[in-house]
């Protein structure tokens, strides 16, 4: 079972992408992609084209996204908001499962812990620290996915 | 007179020749549009197998930066056992035509660089390596997006111990060396075509006699000059440098890090040569004019926007050892932000 995470930010998105072999899922890849500077409609054909090569490479059999709530600004609507559009569109017409966690869904309750557990935290020991980019955003991107193949 | 036929198709002209074929431009009667049929002649029918093998590889790899293939059989042409390989037909032509025609701005280049790296990462997912990237195999579709053609030298990686082909001066040392072909050396070609398309070069000087020396020009750099027009960014120069880098290990590493690196170049004017002395360029809607004079106290460079003189970016008495520095700083610091 492989999972695909994204989690879309201002400049830049984070993907990982995890197998469940044993307990404990092992990540293949994960990277963090930094969007060009392009005007809105040529991003959108690149975030197409982007998002269709990693799913294309992986072939996962869901998809999961952290979807953003706190949207302040015009360029987070387009960099953030608009590339979850077109992921779950390209998920459709790919056949594959997608679904999606906001941030307060992304707790350590998830792991049998409490709430007030913090997840980025508990998750270290248990899956590894997998350097460069191991921030918040980049887990972000693994917790989705993690939550797909318990 | 009437057209000769190919299969269904009439032949309307010879486009070129490509690794192992010929490629015609014909009309399809039935869909009543234009397409590109490449000719494999099969003189011993145990090579059927690889001569369909581009066709296979073309669909094993369909992406909208990839050239399509509609069909792939074989048929008799011209009395003689052939395969067809059936491609969607693209009347813009190579880049390589654009290079000898027109003025390639750094913009441009950068722009048909990183599309060729989308469709050459797809390749490389799917244990393709392309073998052969050169502007004469980057071609222009409807909408000016970039796609990567004639995969003939293509192999799937995983299954066939690579050797060396692909056009000579754009292998890397290791390859020169006798190591097999890989995606750095996939990401070197594209590194060499990055090269021309900025340096607006339409061919690259190859007058070695022997190996020995084309192995010690690679290695000391001097093949291909490290020479870069006076437009380009020191930034530009900076990751086409890592492309063509000499040592292996040092290159990019794959198609999505060099990509990235181009990814990241924030653009404001876009710079075209109109002749020695005058310069145009677009940005945002605004036009920008660079116009170097001589004058009797020297030479007097002129800024632009719109029409009208910007004197932060304009000079004065200019001797003539610093026309041209003077004249292309400006243009290197305002074709990225």
């Amino acid at each position: 079972m492989k999972a695909l995470g994204f989690n879309f930010a201002k400049n830049e998105f984070s993907f990982a992408v995890l197998e469940k072999t044993t307990s404990i899922p092992t990540i293949i890849e994960k990277n963090k992609i930094i969007l060009p500077i392009l005007e809105t409609d040529e991003l959108m054909e690149w975030f197409e084209t982007q998002i269709s090569l990693i799913i294309d490479k992986h072939n996962p059999d869901i998809i999961s996204h952290k979807i953003s709530i706190t949207i302040s600004s015009l360029a987070q609507i387009k960099s953030s908001c608009y590339p979850q559009g077109i992921l779950n569109l390209i998920a459709k017409k790919k056949g594959i499962k997608i679904n999606c966690f906001s941030s307060t869904g992304i707790n350590a309750t998830k792991f049998g812990e409490p709430k007030k557990t913090d997840v980025y935290k508990y998750i270290d020991p248990i899956i590894g620290i997998h350097k460069p980019y191991w921030n918040k955003a980049m887990k972000d991107a693994v917790l989705v996915a993690w939550f797909n193949i318990f | 007179m009437a057209k000769e036929q190919l299969d269904k198709f009439q032949i309307i002209d010879h486009i070129g020749s490509g690794h192992f074929g010929n490629v015609f431009l014909c009309y399809d009667p039935f869909l009543q549009k234009e397409i590109a049929v490449k000719v494999i002649k099969v003189t011993d029918p145990n090579k059927f197998v690889s001569a369909v093998k581009e066709g296979q590889t073309l669909d094993a790899c369909r992406h909208k930066h990839i050239v399509d293939v509609k069909d792939v059989r074989s048929i008799i042409f011209r009395g003689e056992q052939v395969v067809i390989i059936v491609m969607e037909y693209l009347s813009k032509g190579s880049i390589q035509k654009h290079i000898e025609k027109r003025f390639i701005t750094a913009k441009d280049a950068c722009r048909v660089i990183q599309q060729a790296l989308l469709g050459l990462e797809h390749a490389h997912n799917n244990n393709v390596l392309h073998r052969d990237i050169k502007p004469a195999n980057i071609l222009f579709g409807d909408f000016d997006e970039i796609k990567l053609s004639d995969f003939g030298l293509a192999i799937n990686y995983h299954v066939e111990p690579s050797n060396i082909q692909g056009y000579r001066p754009h292998q890397p040392l290791e390859v020169i060396e006798g190591n097999p072909m890989d995606r750095v050396s996939d990401i070197y070609a594209t590194g060499i075509t990055f090269y021309r398309l900025l340096n607006n070069t339409n061919k690259l000087d190859f007058t070695f006699t022997t190996i020995d020396e084309w192995k010690k020009a690679v290695k000391r750099d001097r093949f291909p000059p490290r020479v870069f027009l006076p437009h380009i960014p020191e930034k530009i120069i900076k990751i086409l440098k890592k492309s063509i880098h000499k040592t292996k290990g040092t290159r990019y590493q794959n198609c999505n890090d060099f990509r990235q690196a181009i990814d990241r170049l924030n653009f404001d004017i876009d710079w075209v040569q109109v002749d020695d002395y005058n310069w145009t360029g677009h940005s945002n809607g605004d036009n920008y004019e660079m116009i170097k004079v001589k004058k009797r106290n020297g030479w007097t460079i002129d800024f632009k926007k719109n029409g009208i003189r910007k004197s932060k970016n304009c000079c004065k008495n200019v001797p003539d050892d610093k026309v041209e520095s003077e004249f292309f700083e400006v243009i290197r610091k305002t074709t990225l932000r």
